[in-house]
C-alpha cells in the first residue's frame, strides 16, 4: 500500500489534490446548508421541530386529573393558588421557538398565564399573564415574554380554579421560528452541541440527535455531505485532477468520521466531568448510583448487621419486586440469598430461621403480634418481629419448625 | 485491604502468559507483521477465559475457589513462556517480524491516530474508575453472581426462582437470569478473588483490558492480513471510536463487548486460516467460537455463519447443489411433518416447529412475522452509535459484489463476503422472524446484538478496502502458498 500512497502525498500533489477536495467539500457544505434551509422552510412546522405535547406528556402538578383516551381531564384545581399544567419536554433553547399554542376546552378565565423556568434564572418560576386575545386565539407569542431566554427547563400554563365543569386538555404545541438562511448553522450547531449524560439506556443505544427532526441527525448529515462532496469531486476531477475515486471517497469518509468522533469525544469529556463530580459527592464505598441508592446502601448495611454473617435466606416483599429500588436493595444485601416477591411465600417454601423483610410491601400483609404471625392473601406464617428499620421497613424471622 | 499489586498480577499474569504462549505457537521465527499485537490481543481474551475455566473447574470439583493457586499456575506458564521465547530468540535472533519503511508523514499520522486512541482509552478508563457498577444487567446478573462468588469464596449455585422456593433447605441463590453462562461473572470475580474482597471498580477493570485487547488483536490481525501500520491503525480507530462499543467499555459489566471481542478475533483467525492455510489459525478459530458459546448463549448461534463461509472454500458446484438440495429437503420435511421435538441426552430438548424453536443451551425462541424496519433504520443510519459504519457496510457490500461479479476473487474473499451476508441474514431472521423484534422496537438489545458482529464487520471492511485498492498480486495469494504467510506491506 505504501507504494500506492507515496505519489499521492508528495507536497505538490497534496496541494493540487487537496485544493480540489476542499472545494468539493466546501461545495457540499453549501448545498447541505441550502437544502437544510429549504427543508426546514417547506416541510412544515410539525416536521421541522414543532413539539406537540399530548396528554401523555402533560402533568398537573397541583389539582386532580384523569387520563381519558387522548385527553387530560382536569376535575379539580386548588382554590387558593393557580393550578400548574406542565409539559414534559426536554430542555430546549428559548430562541428556537416562536409561539406556544394549546387545545384546551375550558370556561372563560381559566387559562391565566404562561409559565416557565429558564437556565438564566433556574431558581425562579417566571410567568407572563395572557391577554384576552391570546386566550381567544389559543396561542401566545413567545418573543413577547420578558425573561424568555437561555435554555428553557420547564414550560407550562397556570390555570385558575375552582373547576365548575371538567377541563379537557388535548395538547400543547410548541412551534419553532421560521428558519432563515442564516439561522441554519446555529440550528445545526445546537443539535451538534446538545449534551446528554449517561443514562440507564446508554448501554442500549446512543441517539445523539437531540430533538427531532431526524433529518438533522449528525450521522445522516455527515453521510449526505460525504456523498455530495464525493459527487462534486468526481465532477471536478474532469477539469481538476485529484486522487482516485476510491481514495477520494476514503478521505471524505475519514473526514466525516473524524468530525463525528470529535463530537463523541467532546460528549465523552462532558460525561466524564459529570461522572467525576458525581463520584466526588459520595465518600461511601462501593459508590452508590445516586442519592436514593446511597440511602438504600446505608440501610442495607444496617440490616446486614442484624443478619448472621453466613448467607441467610431472605424474602424481600415489595409491591414492585422487579423495580429498581427493590433490585438495588437485593444487590446491596448480597451475599445473602435474597428473593423478591409481592406476596408471602407458601408455608412449604420457608423454613425456620428464614427472614422476611417488608420493604414497601403490599398493605394486605400484616403482622399479628399476639399470634406472632405474618399473614396475607390466604397465607399465614409463624414469625417474630425483629426490628423496624428506617428506609427499608420491618424485618421478621420465621419461627419454629416448618410452617 | 485490597492490594493494587495483586490486582495488577490478576490481570497481567494470565494475559502475558497466554500472549507469550500464543506468540510461541504462532511461530517466533516466522516473519510476519503485527504478531506481538495479535498475540497480546488474543492472549488477553484467552488468558482470562483460561482463568474462568480454572475457577469453574475448582467449583465443579466442589473445592473452594483458590485464586492464588490459579495465579501461581499462570505465573508458571508465564515463566516457561519467557524461557521458551528467550531460548528461541537466542537461536533465531533475527526473527520477529519486519518493520515496513514508512515515510515521516505516515509515522506522524500513525502517532496522531495512536494518540487520539490513547486519549479515548484513558477517558473510558477513568469512567470505569469513577462510575459505580451502573447498567442494569451488570449488577442484576453478571455482577450479582460475581459478588456472591467473591464474598463466599466458592462457586455457590444459582437456580431458578421456582427451584429456589421449592428447596428451603438448599444453599443456592437465585436471580432472574440464573442460567446465563458463568464465564463473565467469573472474570468479574477474578480481581476481587485475588486481591481479597469484592470491589465493583476492580470487577470492572477486565472490561478496560477487553477494549485494549480488542484493539491490539484487531491491529495485529490487520497487519497480519497485509495492511500497512497506518492503515491497520486507522481501521483500529474506526472500530474503537464507535460510540456503542466505547459505552460498553465505560459502563462496564455487560457481556456483549466480550462476545464481540471473541467473535471478531474468531473471524480474523478464520480468514487468516483460509488464506494462509495455517492450521494454528484454524485451531484458534475453533477455540474462540467455543469461547463465544461460553460468554453468551447466542454465541453458539453466531458460529453458524462460519459454516457456509467454510463450505464455500471447500465445495465444488456439485457440492453446493447437494447442500442446497439437502437444506431444502430438510426444510420441506420439517414443514410437512410439523417439525421435530427431540430430547437429546445430556444436551437437552431440540424442538423445531412453525411456532417456536427450542435449542439446547440457548432456550426457546418464539417465531413470529414482524417488520421493525423503522427502528432498525433509525438506529443504524440516523442514530449516532455506529458513526458511518452502516453506510460503509452497504458500500463495501456493493464493492465486494462488483469484485465478485467480475470473477477471479480468491476463496477467502468469497468466504468473507458470504460470512458477512450470512451474519446480516441472521440478524434479519432474528429481528423480523422471532419475538426478538421487540428488542428492536423497544431499543433494548438491537444495537447490542449488532455489536457482536461489529469487529468482524470492520475487519471485513479492511479486507474489501485492501482488495479494492491494492494490485491483485499483493493480496490475492493462493491458499497455502509461502507468500501467503508474509505481509505484502511487511
Amino acid at each position: 500500500m505504501a507504494t500506492m500512497i507515496r505519489p499521492l502525498f508528495s507536497w505538490s500533489v497534496i496541494l493540487a489534490h487537496g485544493a480540489g477536495l476542499l472545494l468539493a467539500a466546501a461545495g457540499a457544505l453549501g448545498i447541505l446548508w441550502l437544502s437544510g434551509w429549504l427543508y426546514l422552510l417547506f416541510i412544515g412546522d410539525e416536521g421541522a421541530g414543532a413539539m406537540g405535547m399530548g396528554a401523555n406528556r402533560l402533568a398537573l402538578i397541583n389539582g386532580r386529573s384523569e387520563a381519558a383516551a387522548a385527553e387530560m381531564v382536569i376535575t379539580d384545581l386548588p382554590r387558593d393558588q393557580p393550578g400548574l399544567l406542565v409539559a414534559r419536554v426536554p430542555p430546549f433553547r428559548a430562541d428556537r421557538y416562536a409561539w406556544l399554542g394549546w387545545e384546551i376546552e375550558a370556561p372563560p378565565g381559566t387559562i391565566l398565564a404562561l409559565t416557565w423556568v429558564s437556565s438564566s434564572q433556574p431558581q425562579l418560576r417566571q410567568r407572563r399573564p395572557l391577554r384576552a386575545e391570546e386566550v381567544a386565539a389559543s396561542r401566545v407569542d413567545l418573543g413577547s415574554a420578558p425573561g424568555w431566554e437561555g435554555q428553557i427547563q420547564q414550560l407550562g400554563l397556570l390555570l385558575s380554579g375552582p373547576v365548575a365543569e371538567p377541563i379537557l386538555v388535548r395538547r400543547l404545541l410548541l412551534v419553532p421560528r421560521a428558519p432563515t438562511f442564516l439561522s441554519i448553522p446555529p440550528t445545526l450547531a445546537a443539535v451538534w452541541t446538545q449534551v446528554d449524560g449517561w443514562s440507564g439506556r446508554a448501554i442500549n443505544f446512543h441517539a445523539g440527535t437531540g430533538q427531532p427532526p431526524l433529518a438533522l441527525a449528525p450521522v445522516f448529515l455527515v453521510a449526505l455531505w460525504v456523498l455530495l462532496a464525493w459527487t462534486l469531486a468526481r465532477g471536478l476531477s474532469r477539469v481538476w485532477p485529484g486522487p482516485s475515486s476510491a481514495w477520494t471517497l476514503a478521505i471524505l469518509i475519514l473526514a466525516g468520521w473524524l468530525a463525528l468522533d470529535a463530537r463523541w469525544q467532546w460528549l465523552l469529556g462532558t460525561r466524564l466531568l459529570d461522572t467525576q463530580a458525581q463520584a466526588a459527592q459520595f465518600s461511601t464505598f462501593p459508590r452508590p448510583q445516586g442519592a436514593q441508592d446511597e440511602q438504600l446502601l446505608k440501610a442495607a448495611g444496617e440490616l446486614k448487621q442484624r443478619l448472621p454473617l453466613s448467607p441467610s435466606r431472605l424474602f424481600v416483599l415489595s409491591k414492585e419486586p422487579r423495580d429498581y429500588l427493590t433490585g438495588r436493595l437485593g444487590y446491596h444485601l448480597l451475599p445473602h440469598r435474597v428473593f423478591s416477591s409481592q406476596g408471602l411465600p407458601r408455608r412449604q417454601q420457608v423454613k425456620a430461621g428464614d427472614y422476611i423483610l417488608l420493604f414497601r410491601a403490599p398493605e394486605d400483609i400484616r403482622f399479628d403480634g399476639s399470634k406472632q404471625q405474618l399473614s396475607g392473601k390466604g397465607v399465614s406464617l409463624p414469625a417474630r418481629h425483629l426490628s423496624e428499620m428506617t428506609g427499608v421497613g420491618s424485618l421478621y424471622q420465621i419461627r419454629g419448625g416448618k410452617g | 485491604m485490597i492490594s493494587i499489586w495483586w490486582v495488577m498480577a490478576a490481570l497481567l499474569v494470565p494475559w502475558l502468559a497466554a500472549s507469550l504462549w500464543l506468540r510461541w505457537l504462532l511461530r517466533w521465527d516466522a516473519p510476519g507483521a503485527g504478531r506481538w499485537a495479535l498475540s497480546l490481543g488474543y492472549g488477553y481474551l484467552l488468558g482470562l477465559l483460561g482463568v474462568a475455566l480454572m475457577l469453574r473447574l475448582q467449583g465443579g470439583l466442589g473445592w473452594p475457589l483458590e485464586p492464588r493457586l490459579t495465579l501461581v499456575l499462570f505465573a508458571g506458564l508465564l515463566l516457561v513462556g519467557v524461557l521458551v521465547l528467550y531460548w528461541r530468540y537466542k537461536r533465531h535472533p533475527a526473527a520477529g517480524g519486519q518493520r515496513p519503511p514508512l515515510s515521516r508523514w505516515q509515522w506522524l499520522a500513525w502517532l496522531a491516530v495512536g494518540g487520539w486512541l490513547a486519549m479515548r482509552l484513558i477517558d473510558l478508563g477513568l469512567e470505569i474508575w469513577w462510575q459505580p457498577l451502573f447498567p442494569w444487567d451488570a449488577w442484576t446478573t453478571w455482577g450479582a453472581r460475581a459478588r456472591v462468588w467473591t464474598e463466599l469464596g466458592s462457586l455457590a449455585p444459582f437456580v431458578s426462582a421456582q427451584a429456589w422456593l421449592n428447596d428451603p433447605g438448599g444453599t443456592a441463590h437465585t436471580i432472574e437470569a440464573w442460567n446465563y453462562p458463568a464465564t463473565l461473572s467469573l472474570v468479574m470475580a477474578w480481581p476481587g478473588l485475588v486481591s481479597g474482597g469484592w470491589d465493583e471498580i476492580l470487577a470492572k477493570l477486565p472490561w478496560m483490558g477487553a477494549g485494549v485487547g480488542l484493539g491490539l488483536g484487531f491491529y495485529g490481525g490487520a497487519r497480519g492480513w497485509g495492511a500497512s501500520p497506518l492503515t491497520a491503525l486507522v481501521f483500529t480507530w474506526l472500530l474503537l471510536s464507535l460510540p456503542l462499543l466505547d459505552t460498553h467499555i465505560a459502563l462496564a459489566g455487560y457481556a456483549d463487548l466480550w462476545l464481540a471481542y471473541a467473535l471478531g478475533l474468531a473471524f480474523m483467525s478464520f480468514l487468516l486460516w483460509l488464506r494462509d492455510g495455517d492450521p494454528r489459525q484454524g485451531m484458534l478459530t475453533l477455540v474462540l467460537l467455543l469461547s463465544c458459546a461460553a460468554i453468551k448463549r447466542e454465541g453458539l448461534v453466531w458460529a453458524l455463519p462460519f459454516i457456509p463461509a467454510l463450505l464455500v472454500t471447500k465445495l465444488s458446484r456439485f457440492g453446493w447443489l447437494a447442500v442446497g438440495l439437502g437444506v431444502v429437503g430438510i426444510g420441506l420435511g420439517l414443514w410437512f411433518t410439523g417439525g421435530i421435538d427431540w430430547d437429546i441426552p445430556v444436551l437437552g430438548r431440540l424442538q423445531l416447529s412453525s411456532e417456536l424453536i427450542q435449542l439446547p443451551h440457548i432456550g426457546v425462541i418464539k417465531l413470529t412475522r414482524e417488520s421493525p424496519w423503522e427502528p432498525l433504520l433509525r438506529h443504524t443510519f440516523l442514530y449516532s452509535q455506529w458513526h458511518l459504519l452502516p453506510y460503509l457496510i452497504v458500500l463495501a457490500l456493493f464493492a465486494a459484489g462488483v469484485k465478485f461479479w467480475r470473477g477471479g476473487t480468491a476463496a477467502w474473499f468469497q468466504a468473507g463476503l458470504l460470512w458477512t451476508l450470512t451474519a446480516l441474514a441472521a440478524l434479519y431472521v432474528l429481528f423480523f422472524w422471532t419475538e426478538a423484534y421487540l428488542w428492536a422496537v423497544k431499543a433494548t438489545s438491537l444495537n447490542r446484538v449488532i455489536l457482536h458482529f461489529v469487529p468482524a464487520f470492520t475487519f471485513w471492511l479492511l479486507m474489501v478496502w485492501l482488495e479494492w485498492t491494492q494490485p491483485p498480486t499483493a493480496i490475492g495469494i493462493p491458499k497455502g502458498s509461502p507468500e501467503g504467510r508474509n505481509s505484502p506491506e511487511g
